[in-house]
């Protein structure tokens, strides 16, 4: 029955385009496909689909230097993969995205593998506990609302481990899903429950892992009063990179009162504009579209060792962002700085160097109203000197 | 005929009438081959290595330069350069010494404009040779100011022409202020004197533009304006002095300081910085003194008396006053270099940087006897000539003599601003000697010419000691070959050995890594490096740095330093604050090369402890010494220096008989071993490994997310585990140096 299956899956997988993006399965029992065939259905919609038994010998994370693969979904067991994790690890760090599904009893791999994202595993066999949010008195089967990020209006069902967060402070975890208020699981309280936890690389890589399988089983994504299908949608589309992406161009900065881009150096207390374009994706319309950023928290810095400005940018039109202001009285080579960490979103990261020199020789003014005593003298003495002369050579 | 007739005929006669006939032209042949040698001497440097820049500072002039011949004076005048002290930037127009560029900039200019298509690089080479050859013309007439001889002045000629002190600081290649300067000192000097001698203002105009040059070229004119009033008020307090030096000492300070302030760098320090005190008072002394003579004419006995004792309280006073108000309000203070003059401790006690060069280091005898050699034996007798029989510009030379030794006793590099005036002291002295015995040799050949005088030098004794003092002379003279062909002639970017057949080898590794980095790295990558090699990256790979060897800003500096001695870790924070992509370290442990930066470090270490305290020297000595092998302290072997310097140095074997990793200029057998950089990777070893370059890696894509939770610490780990990462808790909660950036302007 499985291996037909696995045939019907190979048929259909042989009919989409060589182009598609591929997906690759690990998992050691093949019988997640019955348990979560609504999660496949969803994931081979876009995506080409590749399953492979964790245990086996017949795959290739990396051939000749070349990832295979674009996308990683791990199915967590008691046992060890083939792979070394350096090589998942690097399979990350070289943008790809990984989504691990957890589970209580998972090995020490795993949980390895789980630190290295800067999430961590319940201990051993415990599993989350809530007497108020559950579905039919199940307390084991606890439901949450508190989704972040991810845009899901139902409640979340939820059935085993729970994950936490690395104690130390840091942009790149997020918990996508968290624990509703009155959860609990062995010594750990409900504020940092995290059911769905993630983590975005540097690269942008995305990295989602769920404290149990059955987050995404049928049981609960079929399940039409539960978000859980929601929450299967969105941990594709925002873990495979399709939602949340931002792309910074076009930067331009000029004098105010000048149309010449990006010239060679300012001078000091110049007026200066800034502006850049900045486009989120639209998986829907597949194009990039004018992103909107809700609260002004796109901001410009202007640095040199310590930022002279930090200042918002002002959402100009289409997708433009833009600012002017006076280039301070310092000289230096100075840096336009955006920064643009929100969680969720691809981190923007956008540096620009430019020269402020101080004034040119001829660019003071002239005559000074406060020298004019100097002047006075100088021209008097002149004078005088004059007057002097002819006095003494007439007098002789 | 009658026998004086016939002694008239007779041979020793017939040479001596024709020699004095002669002798202008003598004295004018003498001084051109003079002049031509000195352009000699320092070519050796181009034979024996070929016409380039030698050194450091000489690189930011050859850049300077370049920039003026390309854009213009006006241009260089307003030059912003963001490649030099990044991000800080330095403002060149302003903080430079354009004389020496404006100089080869218009000889350039005019042999192009007589279609003589001669390349700026070889004019900047050959520039401070052929200035030499102006600076014996200019002591061969300072001199004759001094004593009216011309025998003197071609002695001092020749002892100026070949001094190894100024030949240091002037072979071909070495194309530095000094080159240029010392020529606009002694002619600064020479129409002073002429002044002096003459009472003229038209020499004293020309004095006021030696000046001027002097000051276009050098920051050392502090020492013209200092010695003059110095100069004007002995005589003042000796009672020497006449109108001639009033005519001298007012024309050359009014238009000397207005002169002065045109040079952008200068500009009112003339007037309010207290290196020109000494002017100020002086002027205003001397005029008041005059003016108070002249008042004398017109009032009885009494009242000056009456008057005297009230100017004299109301100018004591006055100027007190003036001092504390303009010291209290910071108006006028003194710079770090001068008060090192001062007190000599006062650099070893406050500003480690300035300490740290070891040009500014006091002077040993041995540098004294190289640089000077015999000078310093004859020039007392010169010293006791001038004092024997002063006129005013015999105390002059005296003057400038004396305060030259002090000077040059306190900083090394300014047995430069002596050894003219030794030379000219030894001339004179030498040439003294020589008069008196050549006399008694005359007096006994031509008997009748000479009048024998009571108390001549038997003739005898004169033969032998000119024989002595030409003996001197000569040894002199193959010293001072010696150090213009072998001590000097060396470019310090190029080295040489010689292997034990006494062929020589070319270790070329500085141009190598610079070349390197011109052609492999992004234009506009910063790199960091000690900074004693600044100049010669932006000069040579036109690569951006972040300190130089115009060491204007301390607190950048100490940054640097900081990060060369932090733990790579911290390093690289440090790193990525200051945007520099690849690190620059100079190594000398497998060819024996003491200059390199793990011997400078301590340096570093001293300079960046002196604003971020938490770099404490004696972190870095294990065992009471600054040492490299195993008793290093953790601190040492953790330091960026100690890990870019001997990364994989532990794999090489660097001399017979002796484990991997030894250290030859430590002699010792390093620390640590076998480690791995995280932060940075090596991007390029120059062949003997004296430059060595490390590119900053990106920062991780997960650091500082990874970490060890006790749940999975709590699992028995397998053997063959390896760990994710190396960080753990520890290494993560471990506090940060506090990094605190100022910019210092």
């Amino acid at each position: 029955m499985i291996k037909f299956l696995i045939l019907i899956l190979g048929v259909v997988l042989a009919g989409t385009p060589y182009n598609q993006k591929k997906v690759l399965v690990l998992s050691d029992n093949p019988a997640v496909y019955v348990s979560h065939s609504q999660f496949f259905n969803l994931l081979s919609k876009s995506y080409r689909v590749d399953y492979k038994n964790i245990q086996s010998n017949t795959f290739n994370l990396q051939l000749f230097g070349e990832w295979q693969y674009d996308h990683l979904v791990l199915f967590s067991t008691t046992n060890d993969l083939k792979v070394s994790t350096q090589e998942l690890l690097d399979f990350y760090d070289s943008g790809r995205n990984i989504l691990l599904l957890g589970s209580t009893d998972q090995s020490k791999y795993f949980r390895k593998f789980l630190n290295s994202f800067g999430l961590d595993m319940h201990d051993y066999g415990s599993s989350v506990v809530d007497y108020f949010n559950n579905i039919k008195g199940n307390q084991n089967i606890v439901t949450t609302n508190n989704v972040n990020i991810l845009k899901v209006d139902k409640p979340v069902a939820h059935q085993g481990a729970g994950l936490t967060m690395t104690p130390y402070e840091t942009f790149q975890v997020y918990g996508l899903v968290r624990g509703s208020e009155t959860a609990f699981s062995g010594p750990n309280l409900s504020h940092n429950i995290i059911y769905v936890g993630a983590t975005q690389g540097r690269n942008n890589a995305r990295f989602v892992a769920t404290g149990s399988w059955e987050i995404l089983s049928d049981e609960f994504v079929n399940d039409s009063n539960l978000g859980n299908f929601e929450l299967a949608q969105e941990i594709i589309r925002w873990g495979f990179g399709q939602s949340k992406i931002l792309k910074a161009e076009n930067l331009i900065h000029r004098r105010l009162d000048s149309d010449d881009i990006k010239p060679y150096n300012y001078r000091l207390r110049e007026d200066c504009y800034f502006s850049i374009d900045i486009y989120e994706w639209d998986y829907q319309k597949d194009q990039w579209v004018p992103y909107n950023s809700t609260d002004n928290d796109v901001i410009l810095e202007f640095v040199m060792l310590d930022p002279y400005y930090r200042l918002p940018l002002k959402k100009g039109e289409g997708s433009k962002y833009e600012l002017s202001f006076k280039i301070p009285d310092v000289y230096g080579v100075f840096q336009f700085k955006i920064n643009y960490l929100k969680p969720g979103y691809t981190f923007l990261k956008i540096a620009e160097k430019i020269t402020v020199r101080p004034f040119r020789h001829d660019e003071y003014g002239r005559y000074l109203v406060q020298a004019f005593p100097y002047y006075f003298s100088s021209f008097g003495t002149m004078a005088g000197f004059v007057v002097f002369l002819i006095a003494f050579l007439l007098n002789k | 005929m009658s026998s004086e007739e016939e002694t008239q005929q007779s041979l020793p006669y017939k040479v001596h009438k024709s020699t004095l006939k002669w002798a202008p032209v003598f004295n004018m042949t003498i001084l051109l081959s003079i002049a031509i040698i000195s352009c000699l001497i320092r070519v050796f440097s181009v034979i024996r290595y070929e016409s380039i820049i030698h050194e450091f500072d000489p690189w930011f002039n050859y850049r300077t330069t370049q920039y003026l011949v390309k854009e213009g004076p006006y241009a260089l005048w307003n030059w912003y350069d963001s490649e030099s002290w990044y991000p800080l930037g330095r403002s060149v127009g302003g903080t430079v010494y354009p004389g020496l560029m404006m100089t080869s900039g218009m000889i350039y200019w005019v042999l192009h404009k007589l279609s003589i298509p001669i390349d700026i690089r070889n004019v900047c080479v050959f520039l401070a040779p052929i200035f030499s050859a102006f600076t014996s013309l200019a002591a061969y007439g300072m001199t004759k100011e001094i004593t009216k001889r011309s025998e003197a002045g071609l002695l001092s000629a020749l002892f100026v022409a070949i001094v190894p002190s100024y030949m240091s600081r002037s072979v071909a290649g070495s194309y530095d202020n000094e080159g240029v300067s010392i020529f606009a000192l002694v002619f600064t000097f020479y129409t002073f004197l002429k002044t002096v001698n003459t009472g003229s203002i038209l020499w004293g105009v020309y004095t006021a533009l030696a000046f001027f040059y002097m000051v276009a070229s050098w920051g050392g004119y502090a020492f013209i304006i200092n010695i003059i009033p110095i100069f004007v008020l002995f005589l003042l307090i000796t009672g020497r002095s006449n109108s001639r030096i009033q005519v001298a000492y007012n024309v050359f300070y009014i238009l000397g300081t207005l002169l002065a302030m045109q040079i952008p760098f200068v500009g009112f320090q003339a007037l309010h910085s207290s290196e020109h005190m000494a002017s100020h008072a002086v002027f205003i002394l001397i005029n008041f003194l005059n003016f108070f003579s002249w008042i004398r004419n017109f009032v009885s006995k009494k009242a000056i008396i009456t008057l005297t004792k009230f100017l004299i309280v109301f100018l004591v006073f006055s100027i007190l006053v003036g001092v504390v108000i303009l010291t209290l309000a910071g108006k006028t203070q003194w710079s770090g270099r001068s008060l090192t003059l001062l007190d000599p401790t006062y650099a070893k006690k406050y500003i480690p940087i300035i300490a740290s060069v070891s040009e500014h280091q006091a002077t040993t005898w041995s540098s004294f006897f190289f640089d000077l050699h015999y000078l310093i034996l004859f020039s007392p007798v010169g010293l006791y000539y001038c004092y024997n029989k002063p006129t005013e510009t015999k105390i002059f030379g005296a003057l400038y003599t004396v305060l030259g030794v002090y000077f040059a006793s306190v900083m090394v590099r300014l047995l430069l601003v002596l050894a003219p005036a030794v030379s000219i002291m030894a001339g004179i002295g030498i040439s003294w000697a020589f008069r008196k015995f050549a006399k008694s040799v005359r007096s006994f050949i031509l008997p009748k010419i000479e009048k024998p005088k009571k108390y001549r030098i038997p003739p005898e004794i004169s033969i032998i000691g000119l024989v002595i003092l030409g003996y001197y002379c000569s040894i002199y003279v193959l010293h001072a070959n010696f150090a213009g062909s072998e001590a000097y002639a060396s470019p310090s970017i190029i080295l040489s050995s010689r292997d034990r057949q006494g062929n020589r080898n070319i270790i070329d590794d500085y141009r190598e890594a610079y070349y390197w980095l011109r052609m492999n790295t992004r234009p506009d990558d910063k790199i960091m490096s000690w900074w004693d090699y600044g100049y010669q990256i932006t000069g040579m790979s036109n690569r951006t740095v972040l300190v130089d060897n115009n060491t204007w800003n301390n607190t950048h500096i100490a940054t640097v330093g900081m990060a060369m001695a932090s733990s790579e870790e911290d390093a690289f924070e440090i790193c990525e604050k200051l945007d520099v992509d690849y690190v620059l370290v100079i190594f000398g442990g497998i060819l024996n090369y003491s200059g390199d930066d793990i011997n400078k470090f301590l340096w570093m270490v001293r300079i960046g402890g002196g604003v971020y305290p938490h770099i404490k020297e004696e972190d870095y000595y294990g065992k009471g010494t600054y040492r490299v092998d195993q008793y290093a302290t953790e601190t040492m072997t953790n330091s960026l220096m100690y890990r870019l310097s001997y990364y994989r140095f532990d794999e090489v074997q660097t001399a017979y008989g002796q484990p991997k990793g030894y250290d030859t200029v430590r002699q010792a057998v390093i620390g640590v071993k076998g480690y791995k950089l995280r932060h940075f990777e090596e991007a390029f070893t120059s062949e003997n490994w004296i430059v060595r370059i490390f590119k900053r890696k990106q920062r991780e894509n997960r650091d500082g997310v990874a970490f060890t939770s006790k749940s999975t610490s709590q699992f028995t780990i397998p053997k063959e585990f390896s760990p994710v990462t190396k960080f753990s808790k520890k290494a993560n909660t471990k506090q940060r140096s506090t990094l605190n950036f100022q910019n210092n302007e």
